[in-house]
């Protein structure tokens, strides 16, 4: 029924009216929710997971898409109250159409209101066709222009006129599934090496350190380049995306090893792990029940640094052309596009769309990484 | 004088009217030197200017007056792989040169040339007491040491640039007098003073015997002292290499003892400092007409930085005095026309004319039978190329800046032909779903894709770089779109230029995206998208090409290829212009109607930014592949002032 | 402890060899080799140039298998200290990469005291004043750090110096100062320039290192001795900084080891946007045009640096964790 005496014991010590029996799993989650800042940054990353899952349905148009006069078309802005023809107004969510001017000279797109044309936006709105989950097809999207034949950019436009809002939310599949990945991978090789190497010690655990020095001490960036480039250029994208991510987990399990080890090390000669042994426990007994548990707080904490790491990771390896390459969309790759002073000045919003996504996304699963910890600390009052 | 160039005319013209320039007003002459330089011959480390200029100096036709000394010309270079920033800027000034309109070939450090009855013979008459940048005299031993101990020796040069080789074989160079040196083809060469002018035309000057000599084991019997003493040579040919390195390799740039003729040179190495520095030659030889010695800039700094934007911010910043190299880009303009007044500084015209700025080469040699069946029938490629909406490119990444058109020589140039430049170009899917049908695609797979001969869905992976800054990879994502509208499936890959390029030298791509040169004048030369020429960047029929060089290689073109082969060996033996033009006329025809690459787009003149007080400037500046501009001309650009603007 | 410093210390042979080796292969992955790139530089010369590249390719000893080009390269290291040539320099590795390690090594190190300065005490304010206003706001502001992409920030920033501020872009000194003898003036420039680098670069490792000793330190705080300590009567700081803070330490001093290596990759996308003077933009091209001698000895280099920190790193830690010692 209950498996960890300490906790139990302090609760029943506490001031609780009538004594409830309450599983771990049941206090970590109490004491979850009491990190205000963690328990909305869950929502936040479930939300990111959502957009990732179900991303067509939430883009206004398809990501492919170009128009010739909506290249570098800033944002449109959401208005409530349309005129009506008589001059007074009703409700009615829309945004203003554009007017293009080309200023052949300083080869520049400028753009202009237009106060005439009403774009009216609503929700559940007929659109391209798309896959749900890649089983069935629908063209319903939750918001969106009411007439399909129009376009609205909510994040302004690309250089070739695609929909920035769109984009984002297409790469927000690559680039979370990246971290995901990416932190299962070396979670799994970490904790499993780590955990070998601190619990057997001796030779085992020189080879493993060995290992982890010598991968340590080569700098990831010319690793990733000379792996990256010896991807043959015949493999289709999804392939080649995978294997970047794999090297991008790369990064990731040799630190998480060491930790993992140093809390084996020093937990070894523990009062209770020895008790834990004198009662007859075996090693993988010992190890599941009493060691694990007392420093997956410290692991968590690591993996939710990793995850945005990997993110981070992956906009690098596109900022030096040899991590994902158009047509694949992903954060890191929507960046790179906008990494250049003619953007800053001229279309910012091409930076800061993408940029302001990986904050959020970094931001919230630091915080929710944050929580978990606290929340799982045995220590933690 | 007039008489002795027995030149073609239009070759002729420019050098019989300098020429007789120099012979009139040269008593009229007393020459005057940079102030920078009077310190020095006071102080008797450097002689007279009198001295130090030839007995007939070149007098330079200034752009738009004689100006005034000083000033440092500033600009930027990448770290590494610019080293044409400082060819074209310093380094191309050959024998002869083209003049700032590419229209003909006029003296530079020759003074003048002959040219036998049937082209197969030039002469060609030095200066008298031309001095290289030490102050040692350039003469025709100078010419004959590059050609006895370094072109033809095989170690130095196991192949031979293109350029001094005719049909019959490497050239064969004699010194008639110390300052006459003649080269003969033994057959018609009536390519050869244009490709002299032309950027690889500077072999001959740029190999000074007295310095070079002591590298050479023919002149030098303790030369493993100095091999020993160089820890990056193991023998003399390597270290021979390293101190005579190229010109359009770095090891030209990274010996700064190396004497030169240029009107610049350099005192540090391209690649070991923050900033490279050149410095003026005291014994350049050309003045302009009233006698002032060239140049007028006394140095050209070129600031390394890693990254194209810092260029940009450096531009903004007025800190680039004249450039279009890096900056000349369509998506630059808006935003350099914005700094214009921080930066004080005003566009110029470009006319970096290609015959086209990006193609869709398809490899008629693909190692693949299937896809190489379809790739060689016509009718695919007719049907790709109406498939392409080029106006929609063009609007999209050049604000409507530019042309579709074919691969073909430009409007405007004398190979100009209208339907060579518009054939198959009318965006139609109709027409293009026609012609994908009659070239045995006429099948489709569920997702609507066509089916090759083989009953599999036809892919074509298209190789991409981005190169040139134009936006090739946003391009290639807009073909695909296309090509997918017809029923097409093109695959792209992203990749970096080097790896694009060793794949497809190595004949392992389906097709790329490049350009190609060949718009203009060059058409002559490098007709490199008209006829099959084995080369670094352009690769759409590899194995032919090697076939044109040597028929034991490669692989053996059908006849209509060959005839092209023969039709191009032709143009090069025309004795007179005309029939060369002709004769290109007809390789052109033949070129075009086998229609092997798809062309897209055709560019507007490109710019450069040069400060506001920067004078002289060649506008429109022609520019291309093998034209090495302004280099020939950056001499007689002066600061108005005498100083750079703050 | 003597015998196992130098236990540590031969273990770092077999490693490095491997480093060596490996290095090598990284390095000759990507198809290809140098005279391939240089042939896409000399693309636009606009006509081939076999020519030139059939001469160079004896130049470099390209043509040899890669064992061959190994075993010399090692050869010359171990036994004149002699790296190799660089193919796009055309002088000798060693000449090419000293000052530019110099320059890496300073921001490497004045990164890592700006980490050390601004996590340390962050991290114990955000670990004893846990879910404070000032915790909230310190892990906010490491996280933003952490979730800029460096070269975002890198360029963000140049671009608002320029802008507002007027300042010369790119480099560690204004252009007037380039190739000009150090001076008091010279070197107040090089102060306007320097922090930028060290702040971009710095954010990141800080605002890692700030949760990372918030975490071990809130592991520590609860501990029983602590409570004894407290129920004693000494001062919170003192007991604060007597022990758990000497063992939440830990991870700083694991940090030297791999600091450098992180740095080092950090700095190269950020050198590169503001033009530093350092190994990065050098590695980088160096691989990308795989000028392989000079890319092979800097991640050499930096490996073997790197290996060094790990072991003192690991020597320290034995020091201050006996337990450690005798595993």
């Amino acid at each position: 029924m209950n498996t960890n005496p300490t906790t139990t014991v302090m609760e029943n010590d506490d001031d609780v009216a009538a004594p409830v029996l309450l599983s771990p799993l049941a206090l970590t989650w109490r004491k979850f929710k009491r990190h205000r800042i963690a328990y909305i940054s869950l929502y936040v990353v479930g939300l990111i997971y959502l957009m990732a899952i179900f991303g067509e349905f939430l883009t206004t148009s398809d990501i492919h898409k170009t128009s010739t006069r909506r290249a570098f078309a800033p944002p449109m802005g959401i208005h409530l109250f349309a005129p009506n023809e008589d001059g007074s107004s009703r409700f009615q969510l829309h945004a203003k159409g554009l007017k293009l001017e080309i200023d052949k000279v300083a080869m520049r797109r400028v753009f202009a209101e237009d106060e005439e044309k009403i774009i009216p936006l609503g929700f559940f709105v007929k659109g391209y066709e798309y896959k749900v989950l890649g089983l069935f097809s629908s063209n319903t999207h939750f918001f969106g222009p009411v007439n399909p034949r129009d376009t609205v950019f909510l994040m302004g436009a690309d250089r070739l006129g695609r929909d920035i809002m769109s984009r984002i939310i297409i790469g927000t599949r690559v680039s979370m599934s990246i971290g995901l990945v990416g932190v299962i991978v070396s979670l799994f090789i970490g904790v499993t090496l780590g955990g070998i190497s601190g619990f057997f010690g001796g030779w085992v655990d020189n080879l493993i350190q060995r290992l982890i020095e010598f991968i340590r001490s080569i700098p990831t960036i010319p690793l990733w380049m000379g792996l990256a480039a010896a991807i043959p250029l015949s493999w289709p994208p999804l392939k080649t995306y995978f294997v970047v991510t794999l090297i991008v987990s790369m990064i990731g399990w040799t630190s998480l090893a060491r930790e993992v080890r140093g809390k084996f090390l020093s937990l070894r000669y523990e009062d209770f792990i020895i008790a834990a042994r004198l009662d007859g426990l075996s090693n993988m007994e010992v190890i599941r029940k009493h060691m694990v548990p007392s420093f997956s707080s410290h692991i968590i904490a690591s993996l939710t640094l990793a995850v945005p790491l990997m993110i981070l990771a992956e906009t690098s390896l596109s900022f030096l052309g040899v991590g994902l390459q158009p047509p694949v969309v992903s954060w890191g790759t929507l960046l790179k596009e906008a990494q250049n002073v003619r953007t800053i000045i001229e279309a910012p919003w091409l930076l800061i769309a993408p940029a302001t996504m990986i904050v959020v996304a970094v931001l919230a699963l630091n915080f929710l990484g944050d929580g978990l910890r606290d929340a799982a600390d045995p220590h933690a009052h | 004088m007039k008489t002795k160039n027995k030149m073609p005319e239009y070759l002729g013209k420019g050098v019989a009217g300098i020429c007789l320039a120099v012979a009139s007003t040269l008593p009229a002459f007393a020459y005057e030197q940079a102030p920078i330089l009077d310190d020095q011959v006071e102080a008797g480390t450097l002689p007279p200017v009198d001295e130090r200029l030839p007995k007939e100096p070149l007098v330079m036709d200034v752009i738009e007056q004689a100006g005034e000394y000083g000033g440092t010309l500033r600009r930027a270079i990448l770290g590494g792989g610019d080293q044409h920033n400082l060819v074209r800027t310093i380094g191309s000034d050959n024998m002869v040169r083209w003049d700032p309109s590419w229209t003909e070939v006029r003296p530079n450090i020759a003074k003048s040339w002959d040219v036998s009855e049937d082209a197969s013979t030039f002469t060609f008459h030095l200066r008298e007491g031309m001095r290289w940048s030490d102050g040692e005299l350039f003469s025709a031993d100078d010419i004959m040491f590059w050609y006895e101990d370094v072109f033809s020796n095989p170690e130095l040069t196991p192949n031979k640039d293109s350029t001094f080789v005719g049909p019959e074989g490497p050239v064969k160079v004699s010194k008639i007098d110390d300052y006459t040196v003649e080269f003969d083809f033994g057959t018609p060469n009536g390519l050869f003073i244009q490709n002299m002018a032309y950027g690889f035309g500077y072999h001959p000057t740029v190999y000074p015997k007295h310095y070079l000599g002591q590298f050479h084991e023919k002149y030098n019997p303790e030369l493993s002292s100095l091999v020993d003493a160089e820890p990056a040579a193991a023998d003399w040919i390597q270290l021979f290499n390293l101190k005579a390195g190229p010109m359009d390799t770095p090891l030209f740039w990274q010996n700064p003892d190396r004497p030169t003729l240029h009107a610049w040179h350099l005192t540090n190495a391209y690649g070991s400092s923050d900033r490279i520095v050149a410095e003026r030659n005291p014994y350049y030889y050309k003045v302009d007409d009233k006698g002032q010695q060239l140049p007028y800039m006394d140095r050209i700094t070129y600031d390394q930085v890693e990254d194209v934007e810092t260029i940009l911010l450096k531009a903004f910043n007025g800190e680039i005095d004249y450039m279009l190299r890096h900056l000349g880009r369509p998506s630059n303009k808006a935003s350099l026309t914005d700094n214009m007044e921080r930066g004080q500084y005003r566009f110029f015209d470009v006319g970096d004319l290609p015959a086209n700025i990006m193609i869709l080469m398809l490899n008629l040699n693909n190692t693949d039978p299937v896809k190489r069946e379809v790739i060689n029938n016509k009718d695919f490629r007719i049907g790709l190329s109406h498939a392409v909406d080029r106006q929609e490119i063009i609007d999209l990444l050049y604000f409507g800046a530019a042309k579709p058109a074919q691969t073909a020589p430009r409007e405007g140039s004398e190979l100009y032909k209208e339907w060579y430049a518009k054939q198959y170009t009318e965006f139609d899917q109709e027409l293009a779903n026609k012609h994908l049908n009659m070239a045995g695609l006429d099948k489709r797979d569920d997702e609507g894709f066509r089916l090759g001969p083989d009953g599999k869905r036809f892919t074509l992976v298209f190789l991409v770089a981005d190169v040139f800054g134009l936006q090739y990879p946003d391009a290639m994502e807009l073909i695909a779109n296309y090509a997918a509208d017809v029923g097409l499936d093109i695959q792209v890959r992203a990749t970096d230029r080097s790896r694009l390029i060793a794949l497809h030298t190595a004949n392992e791509q389906d097709a790329y995206l490049w350009n190609c040169s060949g718009g203009q004048a060059d058409a002559y030369t490098t007709p490199i998208c008209y006829v099959p020429i084995v080369s670094n960047s352009v690769s759409w029929a590899r194995e032919w090409a090697e076939w044109g060089v040597d028929n034991t290689l490669g692989e053996e073109p059908p006849q209509a290829v060959k005839d092209i082969f023969t039709a191009y060996n032709e143009v090069k033996a025309a004795g007179t212009p005309g029939e060369m033009k002709d004769k290109m006329q007809t390789v052109l025809d033949m070129a075009m109607e086998q229609f092997f690459t798809i062309g897209l787009v055709q560019n507007d003149p490109v710019f450069g930014i040069a400060r506001n007080n920067v004078r002289n400037v060649p506008e429109p500046l022609p520019v291309a592949g093998q034209l090495w501009f302004p280099a020939p001309y950056t001499a007689q650009m002066y600061f108005e002032g005498g100083a750079n603007l703050p | 402890m003597m015998g196992f410093c130098l236990r540590r210390i031969l273990y770092m042979i077999p490693t490095l060899f491997l480093v060596s080796i490996v290095t090598f292969v990284i390095i000759q992955l990507p198809p290809g080799d140098y005279l391939d790139s240089l042939a896409a530089d000399m693309g636009e010369s606009g006509s081939d140039n076999t020519a030139v590249i059939e001469t160079l390719r004896q130049q470099y000893g390209l043509g040899q298998p890669m064992y061959v080009q190994y075993y010399k390269w090692m050869k010359g290291i171990l036994l004149y200290g002699n790296f190799g040539i660089s193919f796009e320099k055309n002088v000798l590795v060693t000449d090419l990469i000293w000052d530019r390690l110099g320059w890496t090594f300073g921001i490497s190190i004045l990164t890592l005291l700006f980490i050390w300065i601004t996590a340390l005490p962050i991290g114990i304010y955000s670990a004893v004043r846990k879910y404070s206003f000032g915790d909230y706001t310190a892990t906010f502001f490491g996280f933003i750090g952490l979730a800029v992409p460096n070269f975002l920030l890198a360029l963000l920033m140049m671009y608002i110096s320029f802008k507002y501020f007027g300042q010369s872009v790119g480099g560690l000194v204004s252009p007037e100062y380039i190739g000009e003898p150090w001076t008091y003036a010279k070197f107040i420039d090089l102060l306007k320039h320097i922090w930028m680098p060290i702040v971009v670069v710095g954010t990141s490792g800080a605002a890692a290192l700030i949760r990372i000793m918030r975490a071990n330190l809130l592991d520590e705080l609860y501990r029983p001795y602590v409570a004894t300590a407290r129920a004693k009567g000494m001062s919170e700081f003192q007991l604060l900084m007597k022990y758990p803070v000497r063992v939440a330490l830990n991870p700083f001093i694991s940090t030297i080891g791999w600091i450098l290596p992180s740095l080092v990759s950090g700095e190269i996308i950020v050198a590169v946007v503001m033009n530093l003077p350092t190994t990065g933009p050098l590695l980088l091209r160096a691989l990308l045009v795989q000028d392989m001698y000079l890319a092979g000895s800097l991640i050499l280099i930096v490996s073997l640096l790197t290996v060094i920190g790990t072991l003192i790193s690991d020597l320290l830690l034995a020091w201050i964790d006996p337990r450690i010692r005798y595993q």
